[in-house]
């Protein structure tokens, strides 16, 4: 397999990009160890990128299924309260 | 660490992939995604008629870096099992580190790296590269007891590889009797309604024993060649760990090594599928046990100098 020094460096960009936002969000909130700020970052990332894939790309299917889930507890939260008592 | 990611390099020697195994069958499934947007609800392969029960994460994951990238899919497949090592060997660490301190991690990552058996199974592009290090940062959550990220990893595992979380699912219930977790129960309870979420959209329906692989009982056999394979020196020293878990009450840690044992040798269960796939979780059990027991080890000669 030929990979060139701009591929390889491309992926390692995009892969460290996942790690970026929640790297930074946690360095921020409280000081975690390199191995356990790598951990959490790359957990929090994967699930961002799997919900997002889900979501936005897709699933059509999924979203409006989550679109009626969002809709429907909104709803219920309106007339909750604004039910009598 | 170093020697785990050059090791892993090989996986980029092959003329396309290494060609042993149905990589290219999680591959294409990545580039149709990358290519058209879209996740294949159904297969690629054998005509393209039945519909895909492979859970998405690893695909997506993958899909996702790729377009991200702008790299080939097939190159960043190869990639990700680079990158995914180094995520591996950095989680064995951490959870080892919650058995015995930076010894037993340390310990841990490196026989990690030496069996041959771990590497056989996360060398190649599957979703396991994935499903190991995301069951091994769950377990680490679950230890931690943060709840929102033991959670996440669960979930996570649950749609990242069938095989990993069903070892996950096992020992969060054993360990949620035996240590009375209330926090792994939940994490066993969200990765159940994940699962079976993707499941009824998927396949629309709950039912997983007549999926194909379940119903033909697909296995192979356990061979002391399998057992080799976990390494020699985990081997060694893995009953020290075991005892260390016994002593000092690492509930989770005896957990792992039951659930593992108990799904790798599933015929005793009556059930007697996936043994040889099961085996790789027993094999990841007796490294973690291995490299506790060998941090133990060199304390008690650190104490008798």
């Amino acid at each position: 397999m030929n990979i060139g020094v701009l591929e390889f460096a491309s992926f390692a960009a995009a892969f460290a990009f996942l790690f970026l936002a929640p790297g930074y969000a946690l360095l921020r909130k409280k000081k975690y160890a390199l191995p356990e700020l790598a951990a959490r970052a790359f957990a929090i990332s994967a699930g961002v990128v799997l919900v997002e894939s889900f979501l936005l790309a897709s699933f059509v299917g999924l979203s409006a299924l989550s679109l009626a889930v969002v809709v429907g507890a909104t709803a219920m939260l309106f007339f909750r309260s604004a039910s009598p008592g | 660490m170093l020697f785990g990611i050059w090791y892993r390099l090989k996986a980029l020697e092959g003329l396309v992939h290494p060609t042993y195994g149905n990589t290219m069958y999680h591959t294409g499934i990545i580039r149709a995604i990358v290519e058209t947007g879209f996740m294949p609800v159904y297969d690629l392969s054998y005509g393209g008629f039945t519909k895909s029960f492979y859970v998405p994460a690893y695909r997506l994951f993958t899909a996702s870096v790729s377009s991200l990238s702008g790299t080939d899919p097939i190159v960043s497949a190869g990639l990700m099992v680079v990158a995914l090592g180094a995520v591996s060997i950095c989680a064995i660490y951490l959870l080892g580190k919650e058995f015995g301190g930076p010894w037993a991690g340390a310990c841990c990552a490196i026989l990690f790296v030496l069996s041959p058996e771990l590497t056989i199974y996360t060398i190649r592009p599957f979703p396991e590269v994935l499903g190991v290090p995301m069951l091994l940062l769950a377990l680490y959550f679950v230890k931690k007891q943060d709840l929102g990220m033991a959670v996440l990893a669960s979930v996570l595992t649950a749609l990242t590889h069938q095989t990993s979380a069903a070892v996950l699912g096992s020992v969060l219930l054993v360990y949620s009797v035996l240590a009375r977790d209330k926090k792994a129960a939940v994490a066993l309870l969200s990765m159940f309604v994940a699962y079976f979420a993707w499941q009824l959209y998927a396949l629309n329906s709950l039912d997983i024993f007549s999926m194909r692989q379940i119903a033909l009982k697909e296995s192979g056999k356990i061979t002391l060649m399998h057992v080799e394979r976990i390494g020699l020196f985990a081997l060694l020293a893995a009953p020290i760990g075991a005892i260390k878990a016994v002593k000092k009450r690492h509930w989770l840690l005896a957990s792992f090594a039951i659930a593992a044992l108990l799904l790798a040798k599933n015929e005793w269960l009556g059930i007697g599928i996936f043994n040889d796939r099961l085996f790789t979780f027993l094999a990841l059990a007796v490294v973690v046990l291995g490299g506790v027991g060998l941090a133990e080890l060199g304390k008690m000669w650190g104490e008798a100098k």
